[in-house]
């Protein structure tokens, strides 16, 4: 009888070993395991053995039980293993075909940039505020220096706001400074602000001129501010934009409400100083006008300008974004064709 | 500001290399904005004279030229006749790179041997146009008797120009002697300043002339001097080689004389005709009311009491500082000379020049400021030159009326003050230093200077702009750099624009692109916004209620906006009360090109009047979706819905904590009648179904969104469908919550049932649900519409609309027949209250 078993195991195993689905696994499974299986009813046999024989072919009979128990879990989970991959094989996609069309929206370029610029700021402690966009005369101009029929009118072409009896005093505000003086008359210092907003001049309009325009303007105000620490803060701005390696150029300039007056430029980082169409051959490209904030306006605003220094600034984010994009045209930001916005998803 | 540095090598030695000098221009202040090398790409150009002038044998408008250049003769054709035998010209040959003058744009040709009808030329005589010297091209230009025949023409005309970009607290360099001063204190070199001398005849200035001063506030200094029996014509070659070079047209030695005095001090100049000025007085006064005078440029000019002229006895024969008349003016016939240094208010010039549209290079130095110093020197150089140019006798002295004479400023500097402002400690002497060689003359007192301001450096009165002279003459890149340290402002966080930012979020999470569109805007555009008149005066009556509201803060259509008085176009004449119009042509413009997902939203101002004040500047968001969304697949398309822009709205509100709202039917010109509604904040369905819009207060009202009006958005050449919404931002901010409170997660299971009621179909949806909620109470944690039907099986009039409710309780599972109970119960609310059935 334990031969018989061992046969039937041989015969089992042999044709488990070329079983290919589980349909003909199942099958395997009733002709030898189930309940009207060649094994049970060997097994069934037992009870017709002596009490000498059966403990030995009992064992065997077990023996052989298991093992056929054990390579059919394995050959079925190998087989339900093979079926899953098959199935999976069946629902290989082309994963090169575009994403699903999703609702994408997305922020205008300059919103872009202007969070860049003032979360650069913000790390530095700088508060952000805004102010008006119609501003009058005495703040965009004269509160910084700039009295009517001063020849540095000419630096800002305007637009006025017609107002009866007034005429020339409402203006669209042609940089953000008038926000210095009008932070300054609210607060005391330390004075630590960062102004974005909308700029007008009343200029003809080509690729590098907007009669509309975003402008940051910065100011920082406390007793020992000094011109190093203006060129740290700005150096450390224009690293964090334009990347740690930029050399920073800091020149003499005019402004009316500084003294002394400051051009901020980074090297070109298409010639790298050599002197290209970007830069105007000049390898740096200007960033931002900036200053030591006059003595004057400090007084004007009820600062004691021999206790009180610092400095301010004021830069456009559209240049900033033109230079970091390669954007030749600033008409581009204003007439918001989706062609040109969707580029800065 | 143009300097030719050949020109500039008269006052200082330029011992570095122009690139060097061009930079510590640039760095201290003076951008040099532009190197022109004249002349580095001559080539085979030489110096010319011409040896004989013949007829051209086919055309009387050309002639031969036989030129000698260094002992070869060469003929060639020329188009010009302005030349003479023995006059020294450029001679170009074959090869040279010249520019062509007859085409339209500037072009460089090579020249090549040409026959010209007939005659072969095999170079040219050349005018300064095509040189690349400058637009002179009334004929060839005529060199100084001086140059030596034969050498290249770079050798002797050669020339690097600057171009400055001089800042307007810097007359004094609108100068050739104040840019030679600023060269030799960055350079270390010592300038050099012409002396002038000349012989004087016995007779004094004041007796040939006599000069008031009427209105000394606005002539601070008068000086003048007489220069008798000159000869006019043309200056010397080397003076109008300068002037040209400096931007400046050559006319006669005279008036070459003052422009070239003006161009070298800085002090504008003006010649008269001595015997053409009534009297021989010089009247320095406000011009009377409608008095008139015809200036140098052929112009009568109406002239008003707020502007200075110079009269003779009887008549204006200048405006002061602006431009000379054309009664007065120098000409061929001129004998003796008025020559006019002067003194002019800055203020009265610059209004004048600006009402009279009369731009100068007079008026551009007078209206910056000039020190009343200058008048003498400057008299003196332009006397000395036309003694020597013009031949003129030169009467003695200078007749000088001074009524005002400035107190000479004087500014204290410490050490202390230096080192406080640029954060580095510089020396008493080491300032010294920096500030003798600008004109700064300084005493020095323990830790402090004196410091006497020179007269040609007005723009500094105060120790901050001593101290931006030391800097910049050290070198802002030498100065170091830290960062600040500072105690720092109390911190606040800007909860406006944190609101602007989670609603931009919002809106872009719900597939809408950020625009940015221009403040300016015309009334003719705004109007299209409205069908017709009479429905946009209606607007204007409404007071406080649902319309009011939305017109006076979201779309104010209208009222009378800000009005731009010097518009660019007549399309950008004021300032915007809407954000609709933008955002309509926006959506129409990018239709052109794209088919779908045209969904913009833009987060800007609109101004409102407010009288005399600055207008009110209210933030509002535009959201505007085009007629069709991408589909589900690849390719496809599907209609938007106002739903659609429903849930972009109600996500704003969402996102910034704001949860009781409701939409209301409205009626707006702009929007389509029955897909429009009002968003409402802090009132409930409930509420208003029980008190009507008499329930909302305006400042609750928030926002309009719906379908827009076909009129409007034909108005606007929209052909598609579009939806627009507008939002009160201001207010929404105001309402805005950020802290949420926390509900514990449940513990014990929910029960869903669906719930199918029947109708009618005025009863808004958001009602039903409101009163499933609180007929439901606190076991109905949520009610989900899913589904909106009418049609056959549910009577005319009326709607069935199904939720998905889900019960759970906090401490228990529920048990069915609790459930059944509440849902009874809220079926019978809904049948009281609505009248509402079953659907089975």
């Amino acid at each position: 009888m334990i031969d018989q078993l061992n046969k039937l195991r041989d015969e089992a195993l042999a044709e488990l070993s070329s079983i290919h689905d589980l349909g003909e696994l199942e099958v395997w499974r009733v002709k030898y395991l189930g309940k009207k299986g060649a094994l049970t009813a060997m097994l069934r046999q037992l009870g017709t053995l002596s009490p000498e024989e059966r403990p030995a072919v009992g064992q065997a009979a077990n023996q052989v039980k298991a093992r056929l128990e054990s390579q059919f879990a394995e050959k079925e989970a190998e087989l339900q293993q093979a079926a899953r991959a098959l199935a999976m094989e069946r629902e290989r996609v082309d994963v090169t075909l575009p994403g699903r069309p999703l609702a994408l929206g997305q922020l205008h370029p300059t919103t872009r940039v202007l969070k860049e610029i003032l979360d650069a700021f913000v790390t530095m402690g700088f508060q952000v505020v805004e102010g008006p966009e119609v501003e009058w005369d005495y703040y965009n101009f004269e509160a910084l220096n700039i009295p009517k029929d001063h020849p540095a009118r000419d630096m800002w072409d305007t637009f006025y706001v017609s107002m009866d009896g007034k005429p020339g005093e409402m203006l669209l505000r042609t940089h953000t400074s008038p926000n210095q003086v009008r932070v300054m008359e609210k607060t005391r210092p330390p004075v630590r602000v960062i102004v974005p907003g909308k700029c007008y001049r009343y200029e003809a309009i080509d690729p590098s001129h907007e009669s509309m325009f975003y402008q940051v303007e910065g100011l920082a105000i406390d007793e020992n501010i000094t011109f190093a620490d203006m060129k740290g803060t700005l150096s450390a701005f224009a690293r964090m934009l334009f990347g740690q390696d930029r050399k920073v150029r800091f020149r003499c300039d005019y402004f009316p409400f500084v003294e002394p007056g400051v051009d901020m430029s980074i090297d070109c980082y298409v010639c790298k100083g050599a002197g290209c169409r970007l830069c105007g051959s000049t390898g740096w490209l200007e960033i931002m006008g900036a200053g030591m904030v006059h003595p004057k306006e400090l007084e004007r605003v009820g600062y004691d300008p021999s206790v009180y220094s610092g400095f301010a600034f004021g830069l456009g984010p559209e240049r900033i974004a033109m230079l970091k994009s390669g954007i030749d045209d600033i008409r581009l930001f204003y007439s918001n064709d989706l062609r040109f916005l969707r580029q800065f998803r | 500001m143009k300097v030719p540095l050949s020109w500039l090598r008269e006052y200082v030695d330029l011992v570095l290399p122009v690139e060097e000098i061009a930079r510590r221009l640039t760095m201290a202040g003076t951008e040099v904005e532009a190197i022109c090398y004249i002349g580095s790409d001559w080539r085979n150009i030489y110096v010319g004279q011409i040896t004989k002038l013949s007829p051209h044998p086919n055309a009387d408008r050309l002639q031969l030229v036989t030129v000698d250049y260094g002992g070869k003769q060469i003929t060639v054709v020329a188009g010009a006749f302005n030349i003479k035998e023995g006059d020294k010209v450029p001679l170009a040959l074959a090869g040279a790179r010249v520019i062509d003058s007859h085409a339209p744009e500037p072009v460089e040709v090579i020249l090549k041997p040409t026959k010209l009808r007939g005659v072969l030329s095999e170079g040219m005589v050349c005018s300064a146009k095509e040189l690349g010297i400058s637009s002179d091209h009334s004929g060839i230009l005529i060199l100084d008797p001086d140059t030596p025949v034969g050498a290249e023409l770079r050798e002797v005309l050669g020339d690097v120009v600057f171009e400055l970009n001089v800042t307007p607290n810097r007359p004094d360099l609108l100068s050739m002697i104040g840019v030679a001063r600023e060269v030799a204190a960055l350079t270390g070199q010592k300038m050099r300043v012409p002396e002038s001398r000349f012989e004087e005849i016995d007779t004094p200035a004041s007796d040939f002339i006599e000069i008031e001063i009427l209105d000394p506030d606005l002539c601070h200094r008068y000086s003048a001097t007489v220069i008798r029996d000159v000869k006019i014509g043309p200056s010397p070659k080397w003076m109008q080689e300068r002037l040209s070079a400096a931007g400046m047209r050559p006319i006669n030695n005279i008036v070459d004389v003052t422009n070239y005095v003006m161009l070298e001090w800085g002090q504008p100049l003006h010649a008269f005709d001595y015997d053409l000025i009534g009297d021989h007085k010089i009247i320095v006064r406000r011009a009377r009311q409608g008095e008139d005078m015809t200036t140098l440029d052929g112009v009568e000019r109406k002239l008003t009491s707020d502007m200075l002229v110079i009269a003779d006895a009887k008549h204006p024969v200048a405006i002061a500082g602006v431009m000379g008349g054309a009664d007065s003016e120098v000409s061929d016939a001129t004998r003796n000379i008025l020559l006019e240094s002067a003194n002019f208010d800055r203020v009265v010039n610059r209004r004048t020049s600006h009402a009279l549209r009369l731009p100068s290079e007079a008026s551009r130095r007078f209206e910056k400021g000039l020190p009343e110093e200058l008048t003498i020197p400057a008299v003196m150089r332009a006397t000395q030159l036309m003694h020597d140019l013009a031949s003129g006798s030169v009467a003695k002295g200078v007749v000088d009326n001074y009524p005002i004479k400035p107190v000479p400023v004087h500014v204290t500097l410490t050490t202390r003050e230096v080192e406080r402002l640029l954060g580095v400690s510089y020396g008493v002497e080491q300032i010294e230093s920096i500030l003798k060689p600008l004109g700064f003359e300084t005493t020095a007192t323990d830790g402090a200077l004196d410091v006497k301001v020179p007269m040609h450096r007005p723009d500094a009165t105060l120790p901050a702009d001593l101290v931006e002279e030391v800097a910049r003459m050290v070198g802002y890149d030498n100065i170091p750099t830290t960062m600040l340290n500072g105690r720092l402002p109390q911190s606040r966080v800007n909860e406006s624009l944190r609101w602007e930012a989670i609603a931009r979020d919002a809106l872009v999470g719900s597939g809408f692109t950020e625009i940015i569109t221009y403040s300016l805007i015309s009334r003719e555009r705004m109007r299209k916004l409205v069908p017709s008149e009479a429905e946009g005066e209606k607007l204007l009556s409404l007071a406080d209620n649902v319309l009011g509201a939305i017109n006076s803060r979201i779309s104010v259509l209208g009222v009378h906006p800000l009005l731009v008085v010097n518009p660019l176009t007549s399309e950008m004449e004021c300032l915007r009360t809407t954000l609709f119009v933008n955002m309509l042509e926006t959506i129409r413009n990018n239709l052109r090109y794209i088919d779908k997902d045209v969904d913009l939203f833009e987060i800007g101002r609109i101004y409102l009047p407010r009288g005399e004040d600055l207008p009110e500047e209210r933030r509002v968001i535009a959201a505007g979706m085009s007629a069709y969304k991408s589909g589900g697949d690849w390719g496809t398309k599907q209609e938007a819905s106002f739903f659609d822009l429903k849930a972009a709205a109600q996500a704003v509100l969402e996102r910034m904590g704001i949860d009781v709202y409701s939409f209301v039917p409205v009626s707006h010109p702009t929007f389509h009648p029955g897909k429009t509604a009002a968003v409402v904040i802090g009132v409930d369905a409930t509420t208003l179904a029980r008190e009507g819009v008499k329930a909302i207060k305006p400042e609750q009202v928030v926002g309009i969104l719906g379908e827009v009006n076909p009129d409007v958005r034909a108005n606007f050449d929209v052909d598609e469908r579009v939806h627009l919404m507008g939002l009160d931002l201001d207010s929404l901010v105001g309402a805005a919550v950020w802290d949420r409170e926390y509900r514990p997660l449940p513990k014990f299971p929910p029960v869903e049932q669906d719930i199918a009621v029947v109708v009618g179909i005025d009863i808004p949806a958001e009602l039903v649900k409101e009163t499933i909620l609180r007929a439901g109470g606190k076991l109905v944690k949520s009610v989900d519409l899913f589904d909106v039907y009418q049609g056959p099986g549910i009577p005319d009039g009326k709607r069935s609309i199904a939720y998905h409710l889900v019960y759970q309780a906090a401490d228990r599972t529920l048990r069915d027949e609790e459930v059944s109970r509440v849902q009874q119960h809220i079926e019978s609310v809904l049948n009281k209250e609505l009248q509402a059935t079953l659907r089975r």
